[in-house]
């Protein structure tokens, strides 16, 4: 009979739940961050950064493990420690109960954060990029920023451990129409595929000031600016026969902005952007109206709380709970993958990226991937690099292609980064 | 940098095409270094030794159908190979799965030892070895392996607990032998139950709250 405490554990959020069911080889639901910095990175002033930073994210340091009606998570007090990549992006995290959920990598200049999803979201994932690379960055030039002000959470060890889904469900009765509404047709991205689910990335870096006064210009934002562009890019690629389909982008919305929460476990909704071509424009900035008047609609306190509600109704459902975990598993998946089938493809921004001036001369970019079956691109800045990063598993480059010659067009200069590995056709 | 004269973007990285039009790139001569490491596909050769193991496991079979087949004089014994052959698949593929967590695989490995053994039992004439023999041993050697594992390991209890909870349940389903006097020889099925009742009471009283935490964590709803 061993002595000292049992690990710490709690229940995984709302959001999580579905994660582990959903999760596979093909669909890893791991996302990376990375920062790019001006020298090359030092793995032992890595690994300290990296303990350092656990110290301020503990909920980290932790295992998935089965219960026989849920999953959950409990502390763990295995070694974490950084390596240099030698994996393709995003590769699966979770195993078994003792598998680490995260993961830290360097490569040059490039310190990446893998995170499984049950963990955090984009938001959680960046705050722990940011505070890894700040205390990277303060071992690292020791003198020069030694008056650097630390990173400020502004939030108590309870508040960032919050489970703010649970905190903001209301228990309302939610209005089953416009959550439920039956969706027209969506179009469904195909094509051969990498071997062994590896992850291609096309990256451009573009400069934000000129990508902001393009969505200016359009009276739109950039998400709508860029949506449209996808939008187009994936509508020219349709065959004929599916052009009557519409094409639909689900967006991340971080739900912090919309609810006073200062958690780092996982507090997101999303909402989808449809677009029907048939008898409609195809010019970009009729698009980017239209994405931007169905943003508006969406992106409020009112409809984001009444999603959180009917997501939340779920869980709280009695006979839902006391399934066990095996059957659950079955029903979440079915009810993930009939999600998926609302969208076409998934555009993540995660916006600009705050470091403290000081360290801005030593940063480079800022970058985000995620997982995705088919094809997704994410959004990140940092000063004036804005990085569009699309992760696939499609052999083709059509889409990208389309995409990123839309923004050459339009005067904005594109530089592009892209990962290389066997199997992924004439590339080289 | 290098550059693509029909996308009109500049690429960074040593490769020599454009990766969106596979255009030759034109190159200004500076050097730019890859900006992602250039990962090497592993064919996945591991699993050689099960596929064999699983096709010797198949040919045993077909040629028993066969040979039964042809020789149609003894009894049908090539039923018994077949379902020999299935469950040495079963107990390997038990034993694989699980990723090394060693309780894990040795409540699974009792769980399926279990119905299996009665099950032969019962198809070679009902001799009682499962129940006399099979069953409680199995329980009595798992539940010892695994508090002697966890001791000398030193392993949380959060890594062990649940399962030697489950063992110790086993552990006391040949009583139910006992009760209803199905056994031939009852020494195993004795020594079973009493050694699963004192190893329930003494992590009652000694880990009582231990206990406690890891049926609330794994039962929470």
């Amino acid at each position: 009979m061993n002595n000292g405490h049992m690990a710490e554990w709690r229940r995984l959020d709302n959001a999580a739940k579905i994660f582990p069911s959903a999760t596979s080889k093909a669909d890893t639901k791991v996302f990376r961050f990375s920062a790019e910095l001006n020298e090359p990175v030092d793995r032992y002033l890595l690994q300290d950064a990296l303990e350092r930073t656990l110290e301020d994210f503990p909920g980290f340091c932790c295992v998935l493990k089965r219960g026989l009606f849920w999953y959950y998570l409990e502390e763990s007090a295995a070694d974490f420690l950084v390596h240099e990549e030698d994996a393709p992006p995003c590769g699966i995290l979770y195993h078994d109960s003792r598998s680490p959920l995260f993961d830290v990598s360097y490569y040059r200049c490039r310190i990446n954060v893998e995170l499984y999803h049950v963990l955090t979201d984009g938001a959680g994932a960046l705050q722990f990029l940011k505070a890894l690379t700040f205390y990277y960055l303060r071992a690292a030039h020791r003198e020069e920023l030694k008056h650097c002000a630390p990173l400020d959470f502004d939030a108590s060890a309870a508040q960032r451990a919050d489970d703010s889904f649970a905190k903001y469900y209301t228990g309302k009765k939610p209005r089953r129409s416009r959550l439920l509404k039956k969706l027209p047709p969506v179009y469904y991205l195909k094509g051969p595929k990498t071997a062994e689910y590896h992850l291609k990335i096309v990256e451009g870096m573009v400069p934000s000031d000129k990508m902001l006064a393009c969505a200016r210009e359009r009276n739109v934002s950039v998400t709508a600016l860029l949506t449209a562009i996808l939008m187009r890019s994936i509508h020219e690629e349709m065959g004929e026969r599916d052009k009557k389909k519409i094409v639909a982008v689900s967006i991340p919305v971080n739900l912090h902005k919309y609810f006073p929460s200062q958690t780092v476990r996982n507090f997101f909704s999303v909402v989808n952007i449809g677009y029907c071509f048939d008898g409609s424009s195809d010019r970009i900035e009729d698009i980017a109206v239209s994405v931007r008047d169905t943003l508006a609609e969406t992106l409020n306190s009112d409809y984001l709380q009444e999603r959180l509600d009917t997501l939340a109704a779920v869980e709280h459902w009695m006979i839902a709970r006391v399934v066990p975990l095996f059957i659950k598993n079955i029903v979440l998946k079915r009810f993930y993958l009939r999600s998926e089938r609302e969208y076409t493809t998934t555009l993540s921004n995660v916006g600009q990226v705050e470091m403290p001036p000081e360290m801005s001369p030593y940063i480079h970019r800022f970058d985000v991937f995620n997982s995705t079956k088919d094809l997704q691109a994410c959004l990140c800045s940092f000063g004036n690099r804005m990085s569009i990063s699309f992760t696939s598993q499609l052999l083709s480059n059509d889409i990208e292609r389309r995409f990123f010659r839309t923004l050459t067009a339009m005067g904005i200069p594109v530089e592009l980064s892209y990962n290389r590995f066997e199997g992924m056709g004439e590339r080289d | 940098m290098k550059f693509c004269t029909r996308c009109g973007l500049s690429v960074t990285g040593s490769g020599s095409k454009c990766p969106l039009c596979q255009h030759t790139l034109s190159d200004d001569g500076e050097e730019s270094p890859d900006v992602f490491p250039r990962i090497e596909t592993i064919a996945h050769t591991h699993g050689m030794l099960l596929r064999c193991l699983l096709f010797g496991l198949i040919s045993v079979s077909i040629v028993a159908v066969m040979l039964d087949w042809v020789f149609p004089d003894k009894p049908f014994w090539s039923g018994f190979a077949v379902a020999g052959a299935a469950c040495v698949w079963i107990s390997v593929r038990i034993a694989i799965t699980g990723r090394g967590n060693i309780m894990k695989k040795l409540l699974n490995l009792s769980i399926l030892i279990s119905p299996l053994s009665v099950i032969w039992d019962i198809a070679t004439g009902w001799h009682r070895w499962s129940i006399d023999f099979v069953l409680p041993c199995t329980y009595l050697t798992v539940m010892l392996a695994i508090t002697v594992i966890s001791r000398i390991t030193r392993m949380p209890a959060e890594r062990y607990l649940i399962y030697l909870i489950f063992l110790l349940l086993f552990g006391l389903i040949p009583a139910i032998f006992l009760a209803a006097e199905w056994n031939g020889v009852r020494l195993p099925s004795f020594l079973c139950v009493t050694c699963s009742l004192l190893l329930f009471s003494a992590h009652l009283v000694f880990d009582g709250p231990k206990m406690k935490g890891e049926l609330r964590r794994r039962l929470h709803l």
